[in-house]
């Protein structure tokens, strides 16, 4: 397993690589100056002149890409044209913000989605089933941004029980957790409930209650064990997907995560910081996917890899 | 100019009102004076702010308003507009003009300890200069002396009249040199030494910036607040959210609707002040039609100004009567507006040859009337409803304006090009004066040579009787004399040759909770000066 965990990394390296070059070069061609947003609208020409030159944004294109090449390779991601921070340092405390997002959202989202779509599936035909259906069609249905705002007008300013924005308390992660997960659970819910209604139609579920198993552990231990499998792929998909894209709740909530820092670095044209973020985000996508195929190779005893 | 917030005031009659703007509704009756209590936290809800703090790189107003409770500059102004000094205490002018001496402040320090003397003024002239960063083409310095560590003596290369008034700008402030030589050109983006009355102790770039009152600040007694903290918070719904809730004091940058909404909060006040900032289109003066003056003065008289004022700005501004100023800019006088009439429009249009064809588009010789406009989105609180409005208006005369929203950095970049590439007809834009002197504006606008890319004359406009002026007014040793003698004129003409749409200048708005006092705008800067405040227990 450790050797296919090298080698799936391994291999991810040139699509690295790829995407980085691809990056780089498209925002030699997409209109948009780094020097002239570095020193804001009201500068004179020849100050936007004399900062091209200070950042070396006026030598030729294939020399800046050599050396940031080299330095990549060496481990170094270079300095933010804006900040003029290394990128590994801006990257760094807005990774594990998101990080911590990501995983309360996720964590929020499983437990409830499973536990709604284990509910619907067992109670399946009854209202709570449609109930719950709704729930996860609203999930799906509303957008993030018009849910946070709400939850944040109910919660901070009419009931005063949670802070607005930011992230320096345990408080401050309810409102961005639930307004991310929404979406997630909806997913969770929808393939927990199909997952399950197939698997209860299975015949060791009926021996099982044929043996005076009671139902609830006929559900918990047997039915609930293989039904999750194709709930763990939704569950890692997801998580990958909140790395990269919680944007807007991050907007909303002013949350200082990767999401936010992409879309400024995208809107100012950093590119040494666009590229740092993006490699972040592509690893981190590629390691997600390889845990959760290696996840359900061991939980899937059908399922071996060489 | 693109601009998010701007500044400015004006005349003592605003101003004062201005001062009185506490709560409006809402707030307690005020009963006997308010004497300032020291302590306590002030939370601030700020917009993006993507860059970094190193004020003098940059002429931006978020930075502006950031730097302006850390670093300090030479002079400063005052609430109703008039400048005084600060780091100055007083100045000598030579009868010809050119010879400015500086009595520096006695017993200032920098936040790293050394002192504030002539050769840290000195150091940090000629590193504007020497590094050509914003403004430094204002300061027609041929040398700079230290006399003794409290005195400077600067020879101009030419009299400036308005040298204290420029030397208010932000971008202008006085860095700690030790500190400086330090820690290098690339750690001032994230740290700072300055002589202000707070010390920046965290900065995260776009997310907050802490600030700790400053023990050793040479003015005794200021400032009240402990702590100031700035807090990103990029969405504006949230941010006037995070107001209500209670979670900050302030909350700048909201849009027009959230601020009439916050006017009638219990708790919360709303403080107005007309700023420099004016709303305008500008106008490809080197592009057919739009060469020919009555095409232009056609475009004025179709838009309805105050309609727009009514309905998207909802009532928080005024008809522009001057090119890019208003009567807070010292030098300004009143030229005109271009009242809204339609007919008018319609005549000066086919006067000028174009007359009404299929579609009801104006054509000439079978081209039709048509213009590209180009606007951002959210660059300024309303922009886009504008630009909207404008264009219907347009079309209502028979002009096919097409409208092309473009992201920030992209409309940046299109409409910073010179005249043979420019690919626009007229552009939705704001600019502020941040100096509040309107030599800004001859120089960055109104001169042939201003031309973008070089400068910030993006209509292209070319007077040679008004660039022959500009040259001139550098003469008179008062601004008082200049703006009689030559700026009048200069500022009538430009009105009468038309080269953008006017539009309005804008009330500057920001609502806070009514215990905090000693706000106030800044003319010119168009910043919210909290520096001084205090919150009432």
């Amino acid at each position: 397993m450790a050797i296919y965990a090298a080698r799936r990394m391994l291999a991810s390296v040139p699509i690295l690589l790829l995407a980085v070059t691809a990056v780089f070069f498209a925002f030699q061609v997409i209109p948009g100056d780094p020097a002239q947003l570095f020193v804001g609208p009201d500068a004179s020409q020849e100050t936007v002149e004399a900062v091209r030159r200070e950042l070396g944004l006026d030598r030729p294109v294939y020399v800046r890409y050599l050396e940031y090449l080299r330095r990549l390779l060496r481990g170094n991601l270079g300095l933010s044209i804006t900040t003029r921070l290394p990128v590994t340092v801006e990257l760094g405390s807005r990774f594990i913000n998101t990080i911590k997002l990501a995983v309360s959202s996720i964590v929020l989202a499983t437990v409830i989605g499973v536990l709604l779509g284990t509910v619907a599936a067992v109670k399946q035909g009854t209202m709570v089933d449609h109930v719950a259906t709704v729930v996860a069609l609203m999930g799906i249905s509303i957008p993030v941004f018009w849910l946070g705002l709400l939850m944040m007008y109910l919660f901070s300013v009419q009931l005063r029980l949670l802070p607005s924005a930011g992230n320096d308390t345990w408080r401050h992660y309810f409102m961005p957790a639930l307004s991310l997960a929404t979406f997630s659970l909806a997913f969770i819910a929808r393939m927990t409930r199909s997952s399950l209604l197939e698997v209860i139609r299975q015949d060791y579920v009926r021996t099982a209650r044929a043996k005076g198993v009671p139902e609830l552990f006929v559900v918990a231990r047997h039915a609930l064990r293989n039904a999750l499998l194709p709930v763990v792929i939704i569950v890692g998909l997801r998580f990958g997907y909140m790395l990269g894209g919680a944007v807007v709740t991050e907007e909303v909530f002013a949350w200082p995560g990767m999401g936010r820092l992409l879309v400024t670095a995208v809107g100012q044209r950093d590119i040494p910081l666009i590229q740092g973020a993006l490699l972040v985000f592509a690893a981190s996508f590629v390691v997600v996917n390889m845990v959760v195929d290696l996840l359900y190779g061991y939980l899937d005893p059908q399922i071996r890899y060489q | 100019m693109i601009r998010m917030l701007c500044g400015v005031r004006a005349v003592a009659v605003a101003g004062v009102v201005g001062a009185l703007v506490f709560g409006v509704a809402g707030g307690p009756a005020l009963t006997g004076p308010m004497t300032p209590t020291p302590g306590g936290t002030l939370t601030i809800a700020f917009v993006p702010l993507r860059t970094h703090i190193d004020v003098n790189g940059v002429n931006t107003s978020t930075v502006n308003e950031l730097a302006h409770y850390f670093y300090e500059t030479l002079y400063d102004r005052e609430e109703n507009g008039k400048v005084k000094g600060l780091l100055v205490k007083e100045d000598q002018v030579s009868t010809d003009g050119l010879t400015w001496t500086f009595k520096l402040q006695p017993g200032v320090r920098f936040h790293d300890g050394t002192p504030f003397n002539a050769a840290a003024v000195k150091w940090n002239f000629e590193r504007k200069i020497q590094k050509k960063q914003p403004l430094w083409d204002f300061l027609p310095f041929k040398s700079i002396d230290v006399v003794d560590d409290l005195t400077v003596r600067i020879v101009l290369t030419r009299p400036a009249a308005n040298l204290r008034a420029i030397l208010v700008t932000k971008t202008f402030s006085m860095y700690s040199p030790t500190f400086a030589q330090q820690v290098g050109d690339n750690a001032l983006l994230t740290r700072a030494s300055g002589t202000g009355p707070f010390m920046v102790s965290e900065f995260r770039p776009n997310e907050n910036v802490v600030m700790r009152k400053n023990p050793n600040y040479w003015q005794k007694g200021l400032p009240y607040f402990d702590e100031v903290n700035y807090r990103v918070v990029p969405d504006n719904n949230a941010r006037a959210t995070t107001l209500e809730a209670g979670d900050v004091d302030i909350a700048v940058g909201l849009s027009v609707p959230d601020i009439q909404r916050l006017r009638t909060k219990r708790g919360l006040k709303v403080q107005d002040a007309l700023g420099s900032q004016q709303y305008y289109i500008t106008i490809n003066t080197r592009r057919p039609p739009l060469n020919d003056v009555r095409v232009r003065k056609a475009l004025n008289h179709a838009v309805d100004k105050e309609g727009i004022i009514k309905t998207v700005l909802l009532g928080t501004a005024k008809l522009a009567t001057a090119v890019y100023i208003n009567p807070t800019v010292d030098g300004y006088v009143h030229a005109g507006s271009y009242r809204y009439d339609p007919e008018m429009a319609k005549k000066l249009l086919e006067e000028a040859g174009w007359s009404v064809g299929p579609g009801g588009i104006r054509q000439r010789e079978g081209r039709p009337l048509t213009l590209e406009f180009l606007t951002r989105k959210g660059g300024s609180p309303g922009d886009f409803e504008i630009a909207e409005l404008v264009q219907g208006m347009l079309k209502a005369v028979g002009v096919d304006a097409r409208l092309q929203v473009l992201e920030s950095a992209t409309f940046l970049q299109r409409v910073t090009v010179p005249p043979e590439r420019a690919t626009y007809d007229i552009i939705n834009l704001a600019v502020g004066t941040f100096t509040g002197d309107a030599e800004y504006t001859m120089l960055t606008f109104y001169h042939t040579n201003s031309a973008a890319p070089r400068y910030f004359n993006r209509a292209y406009y070319s007077n040679p009787v008004v660039d022959a002026l500009i040259e001139e007014s550098q003469r008179p040793a008062t601004t008082a004399g200049r703006n009689k003698i030559y700026y009048a004129q200069i500022i009538k003409q430009v009105y009468n040759d038309a080269p953008i749409i006017m539009l309005f200048d804008v009330t500057q708005s920001v609502a806070l909770k009514d215990t905090i006092q000693g706000v106030y705008l800044e003319p010119a800067s168009n910043i919210w000066i909290a520096k001084y405040g205090w919150k009432r227990r």
